[in-house]
């Protein structure tokens, strides 16, 4: 496995060898596809939305990310949150940083 | 190191970001449109409102398009909400000028795609967006040509005018 992008609490691999990603979440490490990752991806950006933010300050400190079609699910805190669109906008920016330089 | 990312999609994530927003802009447009055919049925401008319905089934054909075209690419297409529709309108004029702004405000989304397409080297997706280059051009036209028409028929009475709105 080849290391993607660490953030302050998760960490992100490709597996060339599985063709698919893994990110390990501290309590657990998930193997996801692409299509999966992608799916995170749109779900980091929602959860980061100032509206959401706001809600979970003004309201609870916590919310439910469900993923891999409801396989997982995990309870992130605002800063959770924040690190989780981190290791997203991380993890993509190594993916597009390889794909220019294998252009 | 394999690049795997780049196996599964062809078309640049930023890009496919913005065909996403384009999706929930078509569907927004066929909306507006499905409102303005209300508006002009309830008032018996049957033209119009033929006009309006078959506006509305246009942009919705439109963001099936763009949606099989992230998702064939190996993207994924989200469904998108759609709300602020308005469902009042003072004239049928007034309803013909707003879904040309609807369309020029379509367009001008469509080129900041193209442009970002040449910026970041995706001609897939600039290719298949020339299609949507050339459509606008004639449905901002059409609109225009009705509004025209509006002008040289001066206070002619609705029905009148509503007879001359295009069939096709």
């Amino acid at each position: 496995m080849e290391l993607l992008f660490t953030s302050t609490y998760y960490t992100s691999y490709q597996s060339t060898k599985d063709r698919c990603f893994y990110i390990d979440f501290g309590h657990k490490m998930v193997k996801v596809s692409f299509c999966q990752l992608l799916s995170l991806r749109y779900k980091a950006k929602q959860l980061s939305s100032h509206d959401h933010l706001e809600y979970m300050l003004s309201h609870c400190d916590v919310t439910l990310l469900t993923f891999c079609d409801k396989e997982h699910v995990i309870i992130l805190d605002t800063l959770q949150v924040l690190d989780f669109t981190e290791l997203i906008q991380g993890t993509f920016a190594m993916i597009e940083l390889r794909t220019a330089l294998t252009a | 190191m394999e690049n795997i990312a780049r196996q599964q999609i062809s078309i640049n994530l930023e890009v496919m970001d913005m065909l996403n927003q384009q999706i929930a802009k078509e569907q927004h447009s066929s909306s507006v449109y499905l409102a303005m055919a209300s508006w002009c049925d309830q008032r018996g401008l049957e033209r119009s409102a033929s006009f309006f319905y078959r506006q509305s089934v246009e942009e919705r054909e439109h963001m099936m398009k763009i949606f099989a075209f992230i998702n064939n690419s190996g993207g994924s297409a989200y469904s998108p909400d759609v709300t602020n529709i308005a469902h009042e309108y003072a004239s049928l004029k007034e309803v013909f000028e707003l879904a040309l702004q609807q369309e020029i405000s379509v367009t001008q989304s469509i080129y900041k795609i193209v442009a970002k397409c040449r910026k970041v080297n995706d001609f897939g997706t600039e290719n298949f967006l020339q299609w949507f280059v050339e459509e606008q051009m004639e449905e901002e036209q059409s609109i225009r040509d009705i509004l025209d028409m509006f002008d040289l028929m001066g206070d002619a009475p609705l029905k009148l005018i509503d007879e001359r709105i295009p069939k096709e």
